[in-house]
């Protein structure tokens, strides 16, 4: 099965490559008129979507394995939190909306980098799309007797009992209007288990949801 | 500068060539690690871009071999396996960079520049656009001999449209630059944010908007 999805990894990402080096290439070409440029640059992103696919599939398969691959380091967690909220804020202050980072500054975790960032960044950008303009998010890490806590929490819409159970399934959306592959929670709960940590979800229909990353100490 | 590009796919090989050409390197490719073999006894070359999945001899196989034969040319190695095993592998037998496919035109470039320089051992230098001087080793940014208050993104950006005149980026070329493909999906608003602020700070003449394709830095 490891070998069988290398192969299909690598047949399927280096036809991406191909296409999206040939399509760079092109965009600042100015014998090609504008408006054909502007309909590469929507291709290349709809080629850059196929690949974030391909890579989430590639997280939540290899969170299957019994050592699964991480390349750990020690990272300031504050840090990481600040490169993500840096990144997602002007989307939400065109919602009128306002993430809050309160985090412990010394706080350090031994971890893959990489794929933690994408953690906070599908939690925050999903409580984000299920919050209605003028919502708060609240980004919350600090240390406890049990491990290093991560808090995410947004006064949104909430997600029903029913649909709590699902929502880590892969390709489930709570609403199908939504952005988005239908994998994010999916991956987020596969970096969570990588990581040999512990995930929580508080929710209250039309209230808002929380939820809380446990990660052990390192 | 030479670069040899030797990967089995046709189309990708000499995609990259075309992309080096047109940055003003001497690119050629080559289809299998034994043709790159024999074209590096041929001829001197200051780089070699290798693909580790070919048939016959894989790029692992084929630079093993190399530093076997005490030959020490800089390599960046290619892969769609994403693996840590690969990396691990390539870089204990002497590769110097490992980049996974698919990737951007602009972090193949960056890799391919980084690696020169360092293959040069050239010192860092100073970038200029008008009155605007950007000091790579001391990370700082003058403008009309006052030091700005600039941010790492910010500087990161500048570096690089100062680097590549001419070359138009698309919102996500620059995204991926800043934070990974990991977390661009739906983050290109920021680059917007990033830029509007940074030409506040340097000039709104230095990074030229191309509406609905990315922004662009020309040669003055």
């Amino acid at each position: 099965m490891k070998e069988f999805f290398d192969e299909f990894l690598h047949e399927i990402k280096t036809p991406l490559a191909i296409m999206r080096s040939h399509l760079e290439s092109e965009i600042g070409n100015e014998r090609i008129p504008l408006e054909v440029r502007q309909k590469l640059v929507l291709d290349i992103e709809e080629i850059a979507r196929v690949n974030h696919l391909v890579n989430e599939m590639k997280v939540i398969i290899q969170s299957q394995r019994a050592l699964p691959q991480l390349e750990l380091e020690e990272v300031s967690f504050l840090a990481l939190l600040i490169d993500v909220v840096e990144l997602l804020s002007p989307i939400a202050q065109e919602n009128n909306q306002n993430i809050e980072l309160n985090a412990h500054e010394n706080i350090t975790l031994v971890m893959d980098a990489k794929r933690i960032k994408q953690l906070c960044y599908n939690l925050i950008n999903n409580a984000m799309k299920y919050s209605s303009t003028g919502a708060r998010i609240e980004v919350s890490l600090y240390s406890s007797t049990e491990g290093i806590e991560l808090h995410i929490k947004d006064n949104g819409i909430g997600i029903s009992k029913e649909n709590q159970a699902k929502i880590f399934d892969q390709f489930f959306r709570v609403s199908s209007k939504k952005e988005g592959s239908g994998l994010g929670l999916s991956v987020v709960s596969a970096i969570v288990s990588m990581h040999k940590a512990q995930m929580s979800l508080e929710s209250t229909l039309g209230k808002g949801s929380e939820f809380c990353i446990l990660f052990p100490q390192s | 500068m030479r670069i040899l590009v030797v990967d089995d796919e046709q189309k990708l090989r000499e995609n990259i060539c075309t992309l080096l050409k047109s940055h003003n390197y001497e690119a050629e490719g080559s289809s299998s690690g034994e043709k790159a073999l024999d074209r590096l006894y041929e001829q001197h070359f200051d780089l070699i871009i290798l693909d580790i999945m070919m048939e016959e001899m894989s790029g692992l196989e084929m630079l093993k071999l190399l530093r076997e034969a005490q030959n020490s040319i800089t390599v960046l190695m290619l892969s769609a396996r994403d693996r840590i095993e690969d990396k691990i592998e390539g870089l204990d037998i002497g590769a110097d960079d490992y980049m996974s496919k698919p990737f951007s035109n602009l972090e193949l470039l960056a890799r391919v520049r980084s690696l020169l320089r360092r293959e040069s051992q050239s010192k860092s230098v100073k970038l200029f656009y008008k009155d605007l001087i950007l000091d790579q080793s001391l990370r700082s940014v003058e403008r009309a001999g006052a030091v700005l208050d600039i941010t790492a993104k910010q500087f990161k950006i500048l570096e690089l449209f100062l680097m590549n005149r001419d070359i138009v980026f698309t919102k996500l070329q620059l995204s991926e630059h800043l934070w990974g493909e990991e977390c661009t999906m739906r983050s290109t608003n920021a680059i917007d944010a990033h830029l509007k602020n940074l030409r506040k700070k340097v000039g709104v003449e230095v990074i030229e908007t191309m509406r609905s394709i990315g922004y662009i830095c020309r040669s003055v």
